[in-house]
């Protein structure tokens, strides 16, 4: 089956009668975009299926007002790394702590987290990845995995080309440095 | 030395079998009950302010019969004095005259 356009989705969604229906389309079509960028910030499932599911609420609530300045998808990544990236600081300031000690508490309390693959290599850079800060994760998984092209990422993060540029190098640096560790 | 430029990139986070399959379902019943409690609350609202404008326009209207019959009450009372007034006059009128006919 060839895939709907969003012309067609928002169409439907326009239409009070075929609203729902419109929105399981887009739930298809976009559930894996949203759930991807969203465990790479948070990282534990069962926290990327909540964030997941209210970053969906929030995009129903106010998919009428998306004007078309950017692609549907970038809009609702934007939503959902925003979602993860809240969701992150509110736990970092319930439990009291700093990006690093967030991460060792990930590690401890699901340990599932840090070792899923079966590669060694693909472990260790999975652990330099989990040990960036929570929005340079964000902008490296975005541009590592899925090759996500600055201009669009700047409308995601509402941060400029060349700062994102940075944050990539960086944190690329820092992964390097951390697998040569090994 | 692990170039990173040239490991596989394929997404490595697992999730629960079917999960994907299960999702869409799952966040339209999270919306229809967002939409219910919704519709509750506003119901709850709606009802709480239909219940205030009753109870403002009873206690009011209790207010205004309160005043009105305390104000019929004044003028009873005024009515009932200048009655008694009258009729204590008349006694003592009475009892002047009986008084000037037993001192005569």
């Amino acid at each position: 089956m060839p895939e709907l356009t969003d012309e067609y989705i928002l169409a439907l969604f326009a239409n009070s009668k075929t609203k729902e229906q419109a929105f399981e389309l887009l739930l298809k079509k976009y559930q894996k975009t949203i759930y991807y960028n969203v465990r790479r910030i948070v990282t534990v499932h069962e926290d990327a299926n909540d964030v997941t599911q209210n970053a969906c609420i929030k995009i129903w609530r106010h998919l009428d007002k998306f004007r078309g300045e950017s692609s549907l998808k970038t809009w609702i990544t934007k939503i959902s790394v925003n979602e993860a990236l809240t969701f992150i600081e509110k736990k970092k300031k319930m439990l009291n702590l700093t990006d690093d000690s967030y991460t060792d508490f990930l590690v401890v309390t699901h340990p599932e987290t840090n070792y899923y693959s079966p590669n060694e290599i693909e472990r260790l850079l999975q652990d330099a990845i989990l040990h960036l800060p929570p929005k340079q994760r964000a902008v490296f998984t975005m541009r590592y995995y899925d090759e996500t092209p600055y201009a669009e990422m700047s409308k995601i993060f509402d941060t400029s080309e060349s700062a994102l540029k940075a944050s990539y190098h960086f944190a690329m640096e820092k992964i390097k440095k951390k697998l040569t560790e090994h | 030395m692990i170039d990173i430029e040239k490991l596989d990139r394929n997404e490595h986070y697992e999730v629960p079998e079917g999960y994907f399959d299960q999702l869409p379902s799952q966040v339209m019943a999270a919306i229809k009950k967002e939409k219910t409690t919704r519709r509750n609350i506003f119901a709850a609202a709606a009802a709480a302010v239909v219940l205030l404008a009753v109870a403002s326009t009873l206690f009011f209207n209790f207010k205004k019969d309160e005043q009105e019959n305390k104000a019929q009450i004044a003028i009873e009372e005024k009515a009932s004095n200048a009655e008694i007034q009258e009729q204590m006059i008349e006694y003592y009128d009475t009892e002047l005259a009986q008084m000037d006919y037993y001192n005569f």
